[in-house]
């Protein structure tokens, strides 16, 4: 059981990685976004599996909150960055 | 594999910190920092830090992230110069290359330190876990054994909120607020508002047996009453600064009201009697939730436009 939540892991750990490539990549303000929303995601189901490899229920409530959490990030880039510079890449 | 993951780990996070820092736009630099947060809550579930790794999830992915994508609002608005690199000859670049090499010289002698501390703390809380009315250690520690230090710092975030709204009536150009009428944004704030609401009183509530707590509880609820105000709900309460200076003085104000009972009866202030103190515990903490969350929700309110604020009434 242990080596399928490591090799779940390595995957889970290269999704992160690509997502902080795409950030950096853009090219648009909207793909870095998107690419945020994957890592969070991607985050969260880290957290899950760290709470069993390291039996630490605690990582659960956090995996939780960043869940809840994480859109917020979106919804406040569409309501305050977005009508600013809309159609125009950010460089 | 263990040691993998956490060198991964490590990695990607001086990276992020770094891209962070020397990347050109500012708003590739917040998303960044935005990332750089969650990388820090796994990092610390990875030192079996529960506790700040919820606080950094809740405050550093949730609250900071949306402030700063405002503060970046704000200077798109007010069509800021773009950020230039420093020059060598500014005086606050050598004063940054200062502070910062006396902060990890600092850091590297508490390292090399080896820790022989002369109480053994570890111990005496454990023994005194049973007095303390809750039974997770570490709210032990904020609510009762160093409840002092807990009530100062909630005094700073009151203090902070001041300085917001001292800043917000010198702000000259503020950012329209655009509200949006999206369907699926509100059937999202029914569906997510309930649940935010729940998991910060599950975290209020989960304090005192296992991580989890006031600040926590209290980032959280920021966070569902920015999902409110961003939606394009105002409320009555928001709007006149009367409440608003009530709502950051609440939680304090329980707080000392808690801790000066016993001077009444001869005994030192922020003593709480041995039979009750689990529930006082828990009151002084609902009122720090409730407050907490009200004043992280002021910073953000605080940075709109002025006109969508009102003064409070004078007939």
């Amino acid at each position: 059981m242990n080596s399928l939540y490591s090799i779940t892991l390595v995957i889970l750990l290269l999704s992160l990685l690509m997502g902080v490539f795409r950030i950096w990549r853009g090219p648009r303000m909207a793909d870095r976004i998107m690419a945020a929303q994957l890592t969070g995601s991607t985050g969260v189901a880290v957290l899950l599996i760290f709470a069993e490899l390291q039996n630490q229920p605690a990582a659960r409530d956090t995996a939780l909150v960043l869940a809840l959490l994480a859109m917020l990030v979106a919804i406040a880039f569409v309501g305050r960055v977005w009508g600013f510079t809309r159609e125009k890449k950010d460089s | 594999m263990n040691e993998l993951i956490d060198l991964t780990l490590i990695c990607i996070l001086l990276g992020l910190a770094t891209l962070s820092l020397f990347t050109q736009s500012l708003f590739r630099s917040v998303m960044f920092f935005i990332l750089l947060g969650l990388i820090l809550s796994l990092v610390w579930i990875r030192l079996d830090a529960p506790d700040i790794a919820l606080a950094e999830a809740a405050i550093g992915a949730g609250i900071t992230g949306i402030l700063l994508l405002d503060a970046l609002a704000h200077l798109r608005a007010t069509s800021n110069t773009p950020p230039q690199l420093l020059q060598l000859k500014q005086p606050r670049f050598w004063l940054a290359l200062l502070s910062g090499t006396g902060v990890i010289l600092a850091l590297g002698l508490a390292v090399s330190e080896p820790l022989s501390p002369v109480v053994a703390l570890d111990l005496k809380v454990s023994e005194n876990l049973a007095e303390s009315g809750v039974t997770h250690p570490i709210t032990a520690i904020l609510l009762n054994f160093r409840s002092y230090d807990t009530l100062l710092e909630v005094a700073v975030l009151v203090l902070a909120a001041l300085v917001a709204l001292t800043l917000r009536q010198s702000d000259e150009h503020p950012v329209a607020n655009e509200f949006l009428p999206n369907q699926l944004l509100h059937a999202c704030l029914k569906l997510f508002f309930p649940m935010i609401f729940l998991v910060s009183m599950y975290l209020l509530w989960a304090g005192s047996t296992q991580p989890g707590g006031a600040f926590q509880a209290g980032a959280v609820l920021a966070s569902a009453f920015v999902l409110f105000y961003l939606v394009g709900l105002k409320t009555q309460l928001a709007q006149n600064e009367h409440y608003l200076k009530r709502g950051w003085i609440f939680g304090l104000a329980i707080f000392v009201l808690v801790g000066a009972v016993p001077l009444l009866q001869g005994q030192p202030f922020l003593t709480y009697p041995d039979a009750h103190a689990g529930v006082l515990i828990l009151l002084i903490e609902l009122g720090l939730t409730l407050s907490i969350g009200w004043i992280l929700f002021s910073l953000f309110l605080l940075s709109q436009s002025a006109s969508t604020f009102q003064k409070k009434d004078t007939p």
